[in-house]
Parts: C-alpha cells; sequence; structure tokens
C-alpha cells in the first residue's frame, strides 16, 4: 500500500488556489488607486490580503489534515460561542460600527465579524444534528421547525447589526443543508412563502433597502444616489468589452465604483480582463461547486454529506449575490466574492471552511 | 485449483510443520516446486513428517540448519505464528527472498473468490455469520482458515463457482504479497499483539495490507465508526461499503436510529442497508439478532454489508442472523443459576474485548478477569468496571494489577480467588467466589482480559473449565 499521503480532490485544490491567485492580482489592481488615497500605500490592501491568505491556507492546511468528524465533537461549543460573540458585538462600545453596521470586534484596523464565523458554526452544527441523532425532519413541528428557530435566531441577531449579506448567506447555506436532510418540499414551500414576506418586510423596515430595490430595478431614476453603486459597476463592465482593458487599465476605480477591491471586485475585473476574465473565474467557482457537490454525494456518511453541502452552499449563495449585485441584477446587498474580494477575516475563514471540504474530498470517490 | 506455473521448478521452503504447513508443502509440491519444510521440533514430535517424505518432500527438523536459506531460494513460507525476528527469516530477508505465509499461497491456488475478514475483535463471529448467510443465499460458501480446515487445503478443492469466506489475522496478512479478495473487511482495530508486532504502526500496515492490491472490481468493507479504518479510506482503490453503528449512512449498512456512544438507552433499533441509489430497507430489528451486546450489533452490520457485496439479497439475511447463538467462549451463554446468568467469553485475551463485553449487559455483573501479564494497562477498563460492574473476582499474573483498577473504579467486592499450581482449582474457586457475590438478576461473566497461558494451555481450556465449573455449581 502506498504509504504517501494521497492528495486531496486536486481539482478543487487548482481552482481554490487558483481563485486566490486571481483575486490577489486584481485586489492589487482594484486597491492600489484606494489604497495610496487613503493609506499612502498602492500596496496597502494586497499587502493585507497576503497576509490574511497566508493566515487562511495554514488554517486550510490544517482542517484538510483533519478528520472531519473532530468537528463533530465541537460543534455545539463552536455555536454557543458563535452566538455569545453575536450578542457581544452589538453592545455599543465592544462591537464596532463599520459602513453603517455594528458587526466588527476589534482593535484599529484589525477585527474579526461574528457573523462569518456565525456561517461556519451554523453549518456544522446543523450538519451533526440534521445528521447523527434521531432526528425526523419530515416531521413539521418536532422535525423540521427546531432547526429553523435556531436558523432564525442566528439572522435574527446578524439582522440587528444589520447584516443583510452575511446573514442571507448564513440562511441560504443552512437551507440548504435542511433541504439535502430531507425536510419536505410542502413544507419548505410554505415557509418559503412566509420568508418571502418576512424578507419583504425587512426591506420596507429600512429605508435604505427600500431605495436600492427602485434603485436596482430602475438606476438612472436616483443615479448619484441609490443607483449610484450599480451605475458606475455597470460602466465598469461595459467598456471591458470581450478581452478587457488589460490588467491595471481600469478607470472606474479611480474612486467611481465604490468599494472597488472587496464587493465590487468583480466590475473592475471584468472592465480589466473583460467578458474572458469574467468567465474564467466563473467556470473556476462552477468546478468548486461541482466537485463539492461530488463529495457531498458520493461521501459515505451523512454528517459528512450535509457538511459538504453546506460548505459549497455558503461558497455558491455568496458567489451568485455578489455577481448578482455587480451585473445589476439584484439589489445592492454588501457581500464579498469568495477567494477573491479583500476582505480579513472572511477570507481566512472561508479558507478554513474549503479546508474541511479539501478533508471530505479525501473520503469521497 | 488453479496451477500457477510461477511455482513450478522453484526452490521453496517451508517454516513451521502444524496443520497449515503440511498443506502448503503438498500444495506447492503439486504445483512443481521443489519444497523443503523445517521445523525447530525434533522429528519424533512431528508426526506429519511421515506424510510429507513419502511424496519427495525433503522435511528437516530439529532446529534450523546453516545454509537452508541460500541465495537459490525463491521463497520462503513461513507459519504466521513465527516472528520476523527468527533467524531463518531475517537470513531470508537479507538476500532478498520474499517471505509470504500460508494466505499467500492459497490466493494463487483459489479458484473461488476470496472474502478476507480481519480486525482486533469480532473475526469469528463475522466470519461465521457472513458463511451462515451466504449459505441460505446458496452462494456455495467455504468457511476455512483460522476456522475450519487450513486455507490452502480448502482452496485446493474451491471452484469458481464457491465463494472462500476466511478470517485473517494481522500475522497472516503481514506475509501476503500479491493477495487480493474480492471483498475485504476490517472490523475494528486496537492496540493489541504489540509484542509480535512491536508497534501500532507495524499492526496497523499489516491489516492494512487487506486493501492493498484490491481494485476497482473489488468492495472494501470497513467500521465508518474506527477513525483508523476510516483513514485508510483515501488508500482504497476498491469500492466502498461501509458499516456503521452511529451514524446514518449514505450508502452502506447502519442502525437506525444510531447509537449515542457512550449512552444507553431503550430505543429499538434496527439494522438498515441502503444502496447506491438511495433505496433503503431494514435487515433485521437488533432486539432479534441471536447473540448480545453493542459491538455485535456492529459485527451483524459488518456481516450483512460483506453478504450484500457477494450478491446475497438484504432480505435474506435476518435468519442466519438471528439464529446463530454465538461461537464457543466468545460471550457464549453457559446457563442461569440462582437468577443470575452466566457467560463464558474466554476469547476476551485483551481490554478492549472485555471492555465491550461489559458494555453489551444492562445488567450488574459479576466479572472473572485476569491472566498472562503482557505488558498492558487495564485503565481503559475503569469507567466501564464503574458502570457496568458490581464485583470482581481476580486470578492469574493480572491479578493485582485488575484488582487496582476496580479499586480506583470504586467497586466494594474485590475478591482474589485462590491461588495455586492447580490452574482449574483456582478457576473453580473464582466461580464459587463469583456465584457467592452474585444475586438473581444479575450476570456472572468469564471475560479475562488477558491471554491463558500463565495457567491454561488456550482460551478454549479455560473456557471449558469454566463452564464445567458453572454446570457444577
Amino acid at each position: 500500500m502506498n504509504k504517501t499521503r494521497p492528495a486531496p480532490d486536486l481539482w478543487l485544490l487548482l481552482c481554490i488556489l487558483g481563485l486566490l491567485t486571481i483575486g490577489m492580482i486584481m485586489v492589487y489592481s482594484a486597491g492600489s488607486v484606494l489604497g495610496f488615497h487613503d493609506y499612502g500605500d498602492s500596496f496597502y490592501f494586497v499587502k493585507r490580503q497576503m497576509l490574511f491568505a497566508g493566515l487562511g491556507l495554514v488554517a486550510m492546511f490544517f482542517t484538510a489534515n483533519l478528520d472531519y468528524h473532530v468537528w463533530k465533537k465541537y460543534a455545539k461549543a463552536g455555536l454557543i460561542i458563535c452566538f455569545g460573540l453575536l450578542i457581544i458585538v452589538l453592545i455599543p462600545g465592544i462591537g464596532v460600527v463599520r459602513g453603517g453596521a455594528r458587526s466588527w470586534l476589534g482593535i484599529s484596523s484589525f477585527g474579526i465579524q461574528p457573523s462569518e464565523f456565525m456561517k461556519l458554526g451554523m453549518i456544522l452544527f446543523l450538519s451533526k444534528w440534521l445528521s447523527s441523532e434521531n432526528f425526523n425532519i419530515t416531521a413539521f413541528g418536532k422535525g423540521l421547525l427546531p432547526p429553523l428557530g435556531l436558523i432564525g435566531l442566528a439572522f435574527g441577531l446578524i439582522m440587528m447589526q444589520p447584516d443583510l449579506g452575511t446573514g442571507t448567506v448564513m440562511l441560504g447555506a443552512s437551507m440548504m443543508i435542511v433541504f439535502t436532510a430531507g425536510a419536505k418540499l410542502s413544507h419548505l414551500g410554505f415557509l418559503g412563502l412566509g420568508g418571502v414576506a418576512g424578507f419583504a418586510g425587512l426591506i420596507i423596515a429600512a429605508p435604505y433597502r427600500l431605495k436600492r430595490i427602485t434603485a436596482f430595478l430602475d438606476p438612472w431614476s436616483d443615479p448619484l444616489g441609490a443607483g449610484y453603486q450599480i451605475i458606475q459597476s455597470l460602466y465598469a463592465i461595459g467598456p471591458g468589452g470581450l478581452g478587457g482593458l488589460g490588467l491595471g487599465m481600469s478607470r472606474q476605480k479611480y474612486s467611481y465604483v465604490p468599494e472597488p477591491q472587496t464587493d465590487f471586485i468583480f466590475s473592475i475585473l471584468a472592465e480589466e480582463l473583460g467578458f474572458i476574465g469574467g468567465l474564467i473565474v466563473l467556470l473556476l467557482f462552477l468546478v468548486l461547486v461541482w466537485r463539492g457537490m461530488r463529495v457531498a454525494m458520493t461521501i459515505p456518511d451523512r454528517f459528512g454529506s450535509l457538511l459538504a453541502v453546506g460548505i459549497i452552499g455558503m461558497v455558491a449563495v455568496q458567489v451568485v449575490i455578489n455577481i448578482g449585485v455587480v451585473i445589476g441584477m439584484m439589489p445592492v446587498t454588501g457581500i464579498t466574492l469568495p477567494l477573491i474580494s479583500y476582505g480579513g477575516s472572511s477570507l481566512t475563514l472561508m479558507l478554513t471552511a474549503l479546508g474541511i471540504l479539501l478533508n471530505l474530498s479525501r473520503y469521497a470517490r | 485449483m488453479k496451477h500457477p506455473d510461477s511455482y513450478r521448478g522453484k526452490e521453496i521452503v517451508v517454516l513451521g510443520l502444524a496443520r497449515s504447513g503440511v498443506q502448503v508443502a503438498k500444495v506447492l509440491h503439486q504445483a512443481g516446486a521443489i519444497v523443503t519444510v523445517n521445523d525447530r521440533k525434533e522429528k519424533d514430535q512431528c508426526p506429519e513428517a511421515g506424510e510429507l517424505e513419502p511424496l519427495g518432500i525433503t522435511v528437516i527438523c530439529g532446529g534450523h540448519p546453516e545454509g537452508l536459506v541460500h541465495p537459490g531460494i525463491s521463497l520462503l513460507v513461513k507459519n504466521p505464528g513465527i516472528p520476523y525476528t527468527a533467524p531463518p527469516v531475517q537470513e531470508a530477508l537479507k538476500l532478498g527472498i520474499e517471505v509470504v505465509t500460508e494466505v499467500e499461497v492459497a490466493y494463487h491456488i483459489c479458484e473461488a473468490p476470496i472474502i478476507g475478514i480481519t480486525g482486533s475483535n469480532g473475526k469469528t463471529t463475522t466470519t461465521t455469520w457472513v458463511g451462515n448467510m451466504l449459505e441460505a443465499a446458496g452462494m456455495r460458501p467455504i468457511v476455512a482458515g483460522n476456522i475450519g480446515t487450513p486455507l490452502c487445503e480448502a482452496a485446493q478443492h474451491a471452484d469458481a463457482g464457491n465463494w472462500m469466506v476466511t478470517e485473517l489475522s494481522s500475522f497472516q496478512l503481514k506475509g501476503t504479497t500479491d493477495f487480493r479478495p474480492r471483498i475485504g473487511c476490517l472490523l475494528n482495530l486496537t492496540e493489541t499483539h504489540l509484542d509480535y508486532h512491536g508497534s501500532m504502526e507495524d499492526y496497523a500496515s499489516s491489516k492494512a495490507k487487506m486493501f492493498a492490491n484490491q481494485t476497482e472490481d473489488d468492495t472494501a468493507v470497513l467500521n465508518w465508526d474506527d477513525s483508523y479504518c476510516r483513514s485508510l479510506v483515501p488508500y482504497i482503490k476498491a469500492k466502498l461499503l461501509p458499516f456503521s453503528v452511529t451514524e446514518e449512512l449514505q450508502v452502506g449498512v447502519y442502525v437506525s436510529p444510531p447509537y449515542i456512544p457512550d449512552t444507553e438507552d431503550d430505543l429499538e433499533r434496527s439494522i438498515v442497508y441502503r444502496d447506491s441509489d438511495g433505496r433503503s430497507q431494514v435487515i433485521i430489528p437488533v432486539k432479534e439478532i441471536g447473540i448480545p451486546g453493542r459491538f455485535n450489533v456492529a459485527n451483524a452490520a459488518a456481516a450483512c454489508a460483506i453478504a450484500i457485496a457477494a450478491g446475497a439479497a438484504p432480505d435474506r439475511l435476518a435468519e442466519p442472523l438471528a439464529s446463530f447463538h454465538g461461537v464457543e467462549h466468545r460471550l457464549e451463554y453457559v446457563r442461569d443459576v440462582g437468577g443470575a446468568a452466566y457467560y463464558n467469553n474466554s476469547k476476551a485475551t485483551n481490554a478492549k474485548a472485555t471492555g465491550m463485553a461489559l458494555a453489551s449487559f444492562h445488567q450488574p455483573v459479576v466479572l472473572i478477569a485476569g491472566g498472562l501479564d503482557r505488558g498492558s494497562d487495564y485503565m481503559e477498563l475503569m469507567p466501564l468496571l464503574s458502570e457496568h460492574v458490581k464485583a470482581v473476582v481476580v486470578l492469574g499474573e493480572t491479578a493485582d494489577k485488575i484488582a487496582k483498577v476496580a479499586e480506583m473504579a470504586g467497586l466494594k467486592h474485590i475478591r482474589k480467588a485462590d491461588t495455586g499450581e492447580d490452574a482449574a482449582a483456582v478457576l473453580r474457586s473464582a466461580v464459587q467466589e463469583a456465584a457467592a457475590l452474585a444475586e438473581a438478576g444479575d450476570v456472572v461473566l468469564l471475560s479475562p482480559a488477558c491471554a491463558s497461558w500463565d495457567m491454561f494451555t488456550s482460551y478454549e481450556e479455560r473456557g471449558r473449565i469454566f463452564k464445567e465449573a458453572v454446570h457444577n455449581l
């Protein structure tokens, strides 16, 4: 028998590293202007991105080599800690407000977002809960409602910051686990209607969200206000054409597109690398999701399967929403593009989660 | 029998007579090899020699002569009990001569597909179940190896329509090169036999040899609850059919609802098979299985997975599981005396096996334990002792060691059996001591956690004396 430890799924690993590399280049390019303007260093963002990617890769290497069954042991404690952090961050004076939301814990420029941790914490706990115990999810009151209550509680806490983007990703990944665990379609459909109503309520409750909705339907109704972000994003994507303006040649990154290195990085990427560049990124994500689904479908145990679905769901929801926003097909929601966007704890956490997926892939065939 | 030309004209040394040595020598001779058999014992203690010499096989007894292993030898077949440190084996390894056990030869001559079952505990029970299941399915199994006839002998007579079902020890597996079972099963892995293998790594890699040559056409049946078994998955090329008693599986045989590790409850459970299309079906309710104990549920699940991989219909497996009431000395029910049930588990020669036996009883247990000191640590028994055991009677070399662990577990009744030269008398006194401590509703269990060789010739002898003593109560 071969003594050397076999590699995990190579496709997965290559997609992760490929996207991370593209991200690094684009964070440098898209963030150079803002970095120079705000911090006097055009390498400011890419340096920090390298630091967090390095941390993330170490974490990924660790989780990829850790038998995923240990997560079962720590899932409950992890979830409790995540809830604790989510509550602490809401306390004024402890939680730091950035971009209109009280979602950060930490000092000066380094900080963590508890809501990011909750995404993974919830995925781990739901996978364990819905797989290992005598759990009949086809029942409504005793089966489906308790996990939904838990997900709802976490979502509610995240919405108090408020952070609709992260909340939606957490909700989306969790619902994919619930669906895969075998919840009845009729139950989910019924609850889905309720969910749509709830979302509508949330949007109406916060005036800026309603503005974003109307801006999304017709950005040019308020070109300097709510429609600004989408219009500037589209002004970046359009000129990119088939082949792009060339790396580093974006015009929109000069303070036109907001957050060019994070939430709107894809528009700068499309401007500089064109339709082909954008397509390559999307294809890499597609392969990532495909290989992840393959893991979920062929791993022998339910816990592993649900865990793979949760992690891949988290990636997929985030990609769909981010790119949907950037190309004007969805209302603006603050959400990063996994592995590409600049982002500290979210990048490290994403790589940690993908490390778990890599470990799972060793057991799939 | 297949006649592999690979043995024709080759000079082969068979080390160790005994039944399997004789058989392998005959088989190799028939395949055209020039065979020399060697045993340390004197010739007058080797009646088998007379059987081989007329065939033209050289038999050398009374030690390992100089020059027995020389560069002209192309294969050394050793008895699994002979350690790799033995001089002729060392010599062969130095000369780069392949060293194998009978299993390797059996594989080369066997026309029937082979089912190999290994693990630290539960091999014999599982092997017996698989044999019964395939029998019930009309698949003409031959159960051979550690139980029944030597593997080589059975392999000679098997044809392509048979299934060769065999229990394999780590010692046997270590001496294989090409061996490739159609279905390989690893039940579990615990620290045992370290005196032979030297290290856990060596022991584990011997067990892993079960899967080394398997391809996509073969099946690997693995215990999904055992982290060591799971860690092998990335190395295995065969199709996987795992089993579990603590997790629901997407594909495989599992217990529904799953057991929660280290806790007990009264839920009604079943063994369930789920195929690769996601269809699941109940094989048998757990309470109908013929042998008690959670670890036997795991063995039953393993047997089901193996039988299904071999092509048996899942709905036909319940009867063999229900009708088999255990192998002698393996949690074998003896009889009730004064309302207490007596069980013989003399086969439990390590702490893990005794722990598994204890965990399988809900009733308070009066435990009889102790035996040969192999340097093991019995601390792992402590929680089980405090949870399941009301009294302990210790005997043998490890008596004080086990008594100490029982004391730490907070047991009030710790008795030492009479000591003396007469092993049978010692065990009888232990049984009487235990009977005095037992009340109606209790279980009296002989589960020594140690090998028997300090007092008895084998665990079988120890078990039989125990049963006799119980019948004489």
